[in-house]
This record gives C-alpha cells, sequence and structure tokens, in this order.
C-alpha cells in the first residue's frame, strides 16, 4: 500500500512537471528559425514573418513583386519624433504606398524597453499620430531587427520586387534631431525608390543610420 | 507555435467550470476579446496546464475516495485520510501559484501592468555648466572656457562619431566682440555597449574646452560669456537635453586662476595630439585596414592595446573586436598592427584614415591619424 502511494504521488509529480517543461521549452523555438539568416546589401533579403498590430501576421514574402520598405521605429525617440512630428513619415508612407509599394514599421524595443507597447497602444499611438504604413508589426525578442542588423531608430531598408535588398542605412543625410533639417535633407528613401522605379540604378546602396539604439533586450 | 482560436479557448472554459476551485482562478484570468489572436504562447500553455491539471485532480480524488471507502470497510477508519488530503491541498496550492505567475506574463504582455514610467527630466541626467580655469580675465591674455556636462550614473553622451546611435553635443560659443575663440578639441571617447550596439562617447562627465583671446584692450566691468549647449543623453533610451549658460567674469590686470584649472587641465589632456614619434601606415587588406604603428622612442615602451576611432561614420564595423599584434621592428624596436574591421554594409573604402587612435601605453595616449589609405 505504501509503495502504491509513493508510486501514486511521483506520477501526480511527473503529471505537474510534464506540460509545465513542455511550456518552457515552447518559447525559445522562435528565435532558432532564423538564426542563420542575414540581411546584406545586393544580396536576397531574409524572409521573416511577425505579428502586426491589427492581429495579422505579415510575411516578407507576401509582398514579392512589390517594392517593400521596412522603418525600423519607437515612437518615443527623439529621432523619430522629428520625423512624425514633422509628417515628413506619414506623407512619405502616403506617398508610396500609393504607388503600390509594401511600408513595414518595426518596433524591436524588447519588453519594458522605450518604445515597447501593446498592440492596442500601439494602434491609438498610430491613429493619433496620422500613419498610414502597410503594416505596424512588433518585434519584442528582436529576431527580425537582428536579423536585418538594425541599429538605429529610424533605419531604412528597401527591398526590390525581386526580394533583393537595394537600400540600408539612414532615412536622411542630416544626422541630428532638428526638424528644421528634414527640409534641406537628401532623403535616402526618396532617391533609392525614385531611381529605382524608374530602373536607373541606386546610386548609395548604404549609409550608417542614425538614431537611437534600437532598445533589443539584453 | 500553434495558435488556439478563441472559441476553441471558450469551449475549454466551460468545459472545465464543473470545478469550482479550477473556477476560482479562472475568474481572475482575463479573456479580452480584443486580446484574442495576441499572446497564444501564454494562452496556449495555460490552456495545456489546465488541462493536466483537471485529469490529474480527478485521477487523484477517486484514488482518495477508493482508499477511504477500502479502509472504513476494513477497519473502520483511516488514519491516513490527512496526508491525503494534504497532498492535494498542496497539489492545488501549486497549480493556482502557476497559474498567477502565468497570470502576471500574460498581464504584462498585455500592458495590463503599469507602462514605462515617464521620460526622466532631461535636467536629472545631465547637469550643464560654464566654467572658466581663470576667475578673472586679464586683457590680451588667453584663457580657457568650458561647457562641463555632469551624466548621471549609467548614462553616456556622445563623442563627434557618435558610434552606432546617438549624436555629438553641441555648443555654440557666444563671447562679446574683440573676443576670439578657438575650439581646442574633442577629449578621446570610451566605448559603450548597448545590447549588440557599442556607442562612443562619455560617462560621468565630458568637459568641452574652448580657448578665448580677449582683446588688449579693454575697459570697465565684468564680460559676459555665454554659450548654448544641446545633447542627447543616453542609456536605455535616448533623451535630448540644452541649456543656455552664462558666466560673469570680472576684468582685472593680472588674470587669476580658478578651481576649475585642475580639471579643465586634466581634460586637455585627453586631447588627441599629433602624431609625433608614432609613424602611422593604413592600408587594405581583406575587410579590414591594417594600422601598422612604429615608435622611435626608445624601446622600452610597450604597447598593450588600442583603438581606432574614426571621424566619420561608416567606415569601422563600431562593434568589432580590433585586434592588436605584435611584430618584429627595425633596430629590436617592437612593431604593432592593429586589425580594425571595415564597417560590413560599407560599399567602399574610403581614400584616407582620418580618426583617433587611442592607445595603452601603461596610461592611454590618444594620436592624431590622417594618413591615406594604401590599397595593396
Amino acid at each position: 500500500m505504501k509503495f502504491g502511494r509513493t508510486t501514486a504521488f511521483l506520477a501526480l509529480a511527473a503529471a505537474v512537471a510534464v506540460p509545465y517543461g513542455v511550456i518552457a521549452g515552447d518559447n525559445h523555438s522562435h528565435d532558432a528559425k532564423h538564426a542563420d539568416k542575414h540581411a546584406a546589401i545586393d544580396q536576397k533579403a531574409p524572409d521573416f514573418s511577425l505579428a502586426g498590430i491589427d492581429g495579422k501576421t505579415y510575411s516578407l514574402a507576401d509582398f514579392k513583386g512589390k517594392y517593400v520598405v521596412l522603418e525600423w521605429n519607437n515612437f518615443d525617440c527623439p529621432f523619430v519624433k522629428k520625423f512624425y512630428g514633422s509628417g515628413k513619415m506619414q506623407s512619405l508612407q502616403n506617398e508610396y504606398t500609393d504607388k503600390g509599394v509594401a511600408w513595414l514599421t518595426i518596433c524591436s524595443s524588447a519588453e519594458g524597453k522605450q518604445g515597447y507597447y501593446d498592440a492596442e497602444t500601439l494602434k491609438t499611438m498610430n491613429a493619433d499620430r496620422k500613419t498610414s504604413p502597410t503594416a505596424y508589426l512588433r518585434d519584442a525578442d528582436g529576431t527580425v531587427g537582428k536579423m536585418y542588423g538594425a541599429k538605429t531608430t529610424p533605419h531604412i531598408f528597401i527591398i526590390n520586387p525581386d526580394g533583393v535588398l537595394i537600400y540600408a542605412g539612414a532615412i536622411d543625410d542630416k544626422p541630428d534631431f532638428d526638424p528644421a533639417t528634414i527640409e534641406g535633407a537628401n532623403n535616402y528613401v526618396v532617391t533609392t525608390l525614385g531611381s529605382a522605379i524608374a530602373g536607373k540604378p541606386v546610386a548609395v546602396k548604404t549609409t550608417e543610420p542614425y538614431g537611437c539604439g534600437v532598445k533589443y533586450s539584453n | 507555435m500553434q495558435q488556439i482560436p478563441c472559441a476553441d479557448r471558450d469551449g475549454v472554459r466551460r468545459r472545465g467550470a464543473a470545478w469550482a476551485s479550477v473556477a476560482r482562478t479562472r475568474a481572475s484570468f482575463p479573456m479580452r476579446r480584443s486580446g484574442c489572436a495576441r499572446h497564444y504562447k501564454v494562452r496556449s500553455s495555460v490552456v495545456l496546464k489546465r488541462r493536466a491539471f483537471l485529469v490529474m485532480m480527478r485521477w487523484y480524488m477517486r484514488a482518495c475516495i477508493r482508499i477511504h471507502r477500502y479502509k472504513t470497510a476494513r477497519v473502520g477508519s483511516w488514519p491516513r485520510a490527512p496526508r491525503c488530503a494534504a497532498i492535494a491541498a498542496l497539489l492545488i496550492a501549486c497549480h493556482l501559484a502557476n497559474t498567477a505567475c502565468i497570470f502576471g506574463a500574460t498581464a504584462r504582455a498585455q500592458g495590463l501592468t503599469p507602462q514605462l514610467p515617464a521620460d526622466p527630466d532631461p535636467s536629472e541626467l545631465v547637469r550643464a555648466q560654464l566654467v572658466a580655469d581663470v576667475d578673472a580675465i586679464a586683457p590680451g591674455k588667453p584663457f580657457r572656457l568650458a561647457v562641463r556636462l555632469e551624466i548621471k550614473e549609467g548614462w553616456h553622451v556622445n563623442w563627434l562619431n557618435p558610434g552606432d546611435a546617438g549624436l555629438a553635443p553641441g555648443v555654440e560659443w557666444r563671447v562679446p566682440g574683440g573676443f576670439k575663440t578657438t575650439v581646442i578639441c574633442w577629449p578621446y571617447p570610451a566605448r559603450f555597449e548597448t545590447g549588440p550596439l557599442v556607442i562612443f562617447g562619455y560617462a560621468k562627465e565630458l568637459i568641452l574646452i574652448t580657448e578665448v583671446t580677449p582683446p588688449a584692450q579693454m575697459s570697465g566691468g565684468p564680460v559676459q560669456l555665454s554659450a548654448e549647449v544641446t545633447w542627447l543623453a543616453c542609456e536605455e533610451a535616448c533623451i535630448p537635453g540644452s541649456a543656455s549658460l552664462n558666466l560673469m567674469l570680472p576684468v582685472e590686470q593680472a588674470s587669476r586662476t580658478s578651481p576649475w584649472s585642475g580639471p579643465i587641465e586634466a581634460w586637455l589632456g585627453r586631447c588627441p595630439r599629433p602624431a609625433g614619434a608614432w609613424n602611422v601606415d593604413a592600408s587594405v587588406f581583406e575587410d579590414a585596414m591594417l594600422l601598422d604603428l612604429q615608435t622611435a622612442e626608445d624601446s622600452s615602451v610597450k604597447l598593450s592595446g588600442a583603438f581606432f576611432y574614426p571621424y566619420d561614420t561608416g567606415v569601422i564595423e563600431n562593434s568589432s573586436p580590433q585586434l592588436l599584434s605584435v611584430l618584429e621592428g627595425p633596430q629590436g624596436r617592437s612593431a604593432y598592427q592593429l586589425r580594425v574591421p571595415f564597417w560590413r554594409m560599407a560599399t567602399s573604402t574610403p581614400e584616407r584614415v582620418r580618426g583617433v587612435l587611442v592607445m595603452d601605453l601603461g596610461s592611454p595616449r590618444a594620436i592624431e591619424v590622417d594618413v591615406p589609405l594604401r590599397r595593396r
């Protein structure tokens, strides 16, 4: 009888432990999936899937045949405020999504760090700013950010309809957070997409991005 | 990572409702429709646990009842009953604790716990002061005027080339007509790692110095010196700040040294100097530039480490280590080679190498580098 009860208790302990262990292991499968891929200029841009704040899941592969702009974002960063406060980012989003370009805004802020918000709050923040990207994606574990080597907010990546990365770098050539410098700046989204859509070679393929550091988890 | 649709989860909820203790814990578990598609990882784990718990409890209580009946029939009482109940209680407690834990994680993921604290006050992160190495100025006699930034622990401001993120502070010096200012230098920076990024900048304190030469002929009262300073303080977050600073100094026949002359002198020691006895040669090798370093100084000089900070952004891979090799130099002197990896995304290499080389020669020494980059 004593043996039976001990066995029963051990069986129960195992019953408790097994599902809990399964759950603990589940959280890491996502990271491993993308670990070996890195973005490089003139190379195929690595595919990814991220949840949008609208509840849908977006993959880069969904936009094959279109130009895609990836814009790294953290609404609380002074350099990002420069472009959203002045309305410049919204006008770029409007202009290019109207031309059939897919514009994906991505936030890689880790949970608890600057720029991290739940989807509901981000919906409100996007509505307040009257943004119009194709989607706003959350990348709290930083997988996609690290895959693309996103360093700053903003940091821009442009992918052509064949899925090749044709630009990586700063949004413009005025590295500061003063909205007054937007006007005279050479905007690399405009120059890159302008050349590429017109069938001309892209003159500047990479620039050093400027802005706040992406708030990855440590 | 399987997504569990809302309808299915609701089904699980109904089936579980027969169990009073489980129903109680579920009541505190938020089932917001809006959050349905999100955080399914956490939610599916809750469903799994709940199922496991139900099976387990049902099985265990049946066992208890069977044992109880058996014992009651045989000996009229069952002394082990309290232990059985205690184990059941333990299991319930265990489950409740786990549910609370999962609920906490879900609540955080949904932002139910308080959001990030409001941005800190910029003036608490960086205190700006205008100081001079004199308490009184004399006509025609140059003195040093400096902006001192006192930086909160854990935060930093950037160097001229900010590294992977940030922005160098800016200073606009305002001096009366007839005064001349000469910016002296950007003191050499240090490196700070934040996640995968490397920042070039300063922690705790930065003193930016300019040399001011008053006119040879001056009359009258005190002189007002001013500076407009802007900066970006970064830690996890980046917070911009600015200040308008003023300093009044009397004019006397002879200048008087101020207590700030010590710290200003110390920061002047961080100015990069001309290469002097060091010869620097730069060449391209594969995906890096090689800086060949030789010194005409005596052979007891030992270089134990070095880092090259370029003035321009987008030249080097900021986060890559720079490896120093010791080579056999002429006349028994040591020669060194520093391997500085180029920025991974660079599509071209620069014509010249411009920047500051910080060498560890027992104490740090910074030299200015401006040499052509040879293609091998």
